[in-house]
């Protein structure tokens, strides 16, 4: 096993990265995420650019993405991994506040593989996020690598 | 014997010509050629004619005895030609057979008497002519009470055409224009004097050459014009608008002869079309504005429900999250009094969580567009009842849900209004150790007079807590209660979002109650023909 990051979480509020590493941490999961603290450091993560162009090769498991991010928002990000041949079958989960319909359409056009609204009630917030990171960092099967 | 007279003896007949007789024929055989002419012709003519020799009637044509109102020419012939005239015309008759025998040949005006004894205005012509060699008198009749009627039935036609309001004139088919009457002087500015010999070209305003003749074309086919819309020159350079009906006038041949046109000034009607047209296109453009500003605070009502969504959750989670965190790390540490306060701020962060949310939910239900379809309600309600039965599967509830109608309606909002009023009902009977829930559609209410239900009233009853009815008018405004959040949970928005769903749905709401005897909800729906567009 490598010391990857399994997760990447691409979060812009400080408040809700902690929440979620909490949660994470109940499954021991917490040292396997990366963070993005909007969607332009999600792409460069993804891409190995700019502050992470140093970091070791390989994708992650999944991508846990906001929607409301500066910069780039979570739907653009969605947008690019999707037409970037060498990210485009990356899982992507929208992990986010709004239940908008729009929102929801729009992900699941460009193809998103959950969609999941964070809950307000913390129990019920943990369950979630330890159930996402569970199911795609662990019982998921990744795509396989190097296929064009 | 008069000169004439003589000239016909040199000259031969005045019926024939004699340079173009043979020669082998003789005086006499021409004559009688001649005479066998003559009567060829009498017998065809539609005028009366008939002929006096030594003062009694020798010939007479068809139309002469039908004149007479004779049976055949025997009644006349041989009769004194002068008792075919009334008394007071046989002294003009007279002389004018006198005067015929001379050069002159005149007309004159007199009555005859019929064989009924009637007397018919006539106009006699007579002129001498020879019969059996002898001098005899050619004499026309022509009736004068046809002519006068004639006559006076075109005077009449004149006098309208002339007092009429409407312009109208008469041209040929060579454009130049024979008739113009004194309205057509107030429309066009130019006199009858001025206009009659002149092609109506002077009235085309520039550009238009050539309609006419297209116009004459068609009437000269046969399709009539009417109400052609042109526009015409005035004499003082103004250009008016017109209506132009035209019409033929066809001579015996039915070939055209000349065509009248009637013209109607309808300058004021086209300027007031074009007012209206702007006008028109001008609350077109303010019904579009309208549309953009409505458009455009809806987006922005959009943007801030999203920002609700989003952004007012979001501190909330963390609330809930971090005070979680809180009670767990202190769980030992925390005295009952702080675990309290922990545990106040979970039930508030829940509480608001579920006000957002059912803000967001009342905002939606309004601003969403209808889905108009034919709407199953069996299938909305079982959908709205599925979560409901699981939530209650710890509770006594009987259940009586009976046969639904298909209505008209969006489908996701009455599955809303379901949720809403059947969540009221399990809510409001959870005291009772049997609550009794009831939904179902009432029986032919809202009749019409014609005595087809107009609506579809539906129904929801329990036998929960109820609620006192001089309060009713409160049950269905927003974040209105009528009990306290302690009795009964809730934001007081659902009926709010149950009143506005049915009110776009251009239904009704009402509800009745009785405290401790459970409450009954209604809406009626409209039957619709066809769904809304």
């Amino acid at each position: 096993m490598t010391n990857l990051p399994s997760i990447l979480l691409a979060e812009d509020n400080p408040n809700d990265v902690e929440l979620t590493l909490e949660a994470l941490g109940q499954h021991n999961l917490a040292n396997r995420v990366a963070i993005a603290h909007d969607g332009v450091e999600a792409m460069e993560y993804l891409r190995r650019e700019g502050a992470f162009s140093d970091r070791e090769p390989g994708d992650p498991a999944v991508v846990l993405l906001d929607i409301k991010m500066p910069r780039k928002d979570g739907l653009q990000v969605l947008r690019e991994i999707r037409t970037d041949p060498a990210l485009r079958r990356l899982p992507v989960v929208i992990l986010t506040s709004s239940r908008e319909e729009q929102d929801l359409i729009t992900s699941y056009d460009l193809g998103v593989n959950a969609y999941v609204v964070k809950p307000v009630d913390f129990p019920s917030f943990i369950d979630a996020v330890k159930e996402l990171g569970m199911f795609w960092a662990v019982i998921n099967e990744r795509p396989p690598k190097g296929v064009k | 014997m008069s000169v004439w007279l003589q000239r016909i003896f040199e000259e031969g007949t005045f019926m024939g010509d004699r340079s173009k007789a043979s020669p082998r024929k003789s005086v006499e055989q021409e004559l009688v050629e001649s005479e066998a002419r003559y009567r060829a012709l009498a017998e065809s003519s539609p005028l009366a004619v008939f002929v006096v020799s030594k003062g009694k009637v020798s010939l007479a044509n068809p139309a002469c005895v039908k004149l007479f109102g004779a049976s055949s020419p025997d009644e006349l012939l041989g009769k004194s030609f002068l008792s075919l005239f009334a008394p007071d015309s046989q002294h003009v008759v007279r002389q004018l057979l006198d005067a015929a025998s001379g050069e002159a040949i005149p007309s004159v005006d007199a009555q005859i008497t019929r064989v009924d004894l009637a007397a018919v205005d006539v106009s006699i012509t007579a002129s001498p002519m020879l019969q059996d060699g002898l001098a005899a008198f050619n004499i026309v009749l022509q009736d004068g009470s046809e002519a006068k009627l004639l006559a006076a039935q075109a005077a009449k036609l004149v006098a309208i055409v002339q007092a009429s309001p409407n312009p109208i004139f008469i041209k040929g088919l060579d454009e130049v224009i024979t008739s113009w009457n004194p309205a057509a002087e107030v429309l066009f500015g130019y006199t009858a004097d001025e206009m009659i010999g002149c092609s109506v070209e002077v009235l085309m305003p520039p550009g238009h050459v050539g309609e006419p003749l297209e116009l004459i074309d068609r009437i000269v086919a046969g399709h009539p014009v009417e109400r052609y819309e042109a526009q015409r020159l005035r004499k003082d350079g103004r250009v008016i608008d017109v209506a132009l009906t035209l019409s033929a006038v066809r001579d015996e041949m039915g070939g055209v002869s000349a065509i009248v046109v009637m013209t109607e000034d309808i300058t004021e009607r086209k300027h007031a079309e074009t007012e209206v047209r702007r006008l028109n296109a001008e609350l077109e453009q303010r019904v579009l504005d309208r549309t953009a500003q409505l458009d455009a605070a809806n987006k922005e009502l959009e943007a801030f429900t999203y920002s609700v969504s989003h952004d007012l959750r979001a501190p909330l989670r963390h609330i809930s999250g971090f005070s979680s965190l809180l009670s767990e790390r202190a769980d030992e540490s925390l005295d009952e009094k702080s675990r309290h306060y922990v545990d106040t701020i979970a039930t508030s962060v829940a509480g608001m969580g579920v006000l957002i949310d059912d803000l967001l939910e009342f905002s939606r239900s309004g601003r969403a567009e209808l889905q108009i379809t034919d709407v199953d309600m069996e299938q909305a309600l079982s959908e709205a009842l599925e979560p409901l039965r699981l939530e209650t599967a710890d509770r006594d509830i009987e259940w009586s849900v009976g046969p639904l109608p298909r209505v008209v309606g969006d489908h996701g909002l009455l599955r809303q209004v379901w949720v809403n009023l059947v969540g009221n009902a399990v809510k409001f009977s959870r005291g009772r150790s049997t609550a009794r829930i009831e939904i179902g559609v009432m029986d032919r209410d809202g009749e019409s007079p014609h005595g087809a239900p107009t609506e579809d009233v539906f129904y929801v009853r329990d036998n929960g807590v109820g609620f006192d009815m001089q309060y009713a008018d409160k049950l269905f405004g927003v974040f209105q209660r009528l009990h306290s959040t302690a009795e009964f949970e809730g934001t007081g928005i659902g009926l709010a979002n149950v009143q506005r769903i049915i009110h776009r749905l251009g239904g009704r709401v009402w509800a009745e109650a009785e405290p401790e005897s459970g409450a009954t909800f209604y809406f009626a729906l409209p039957r619709r023909m066809e769904p809304l567009s």
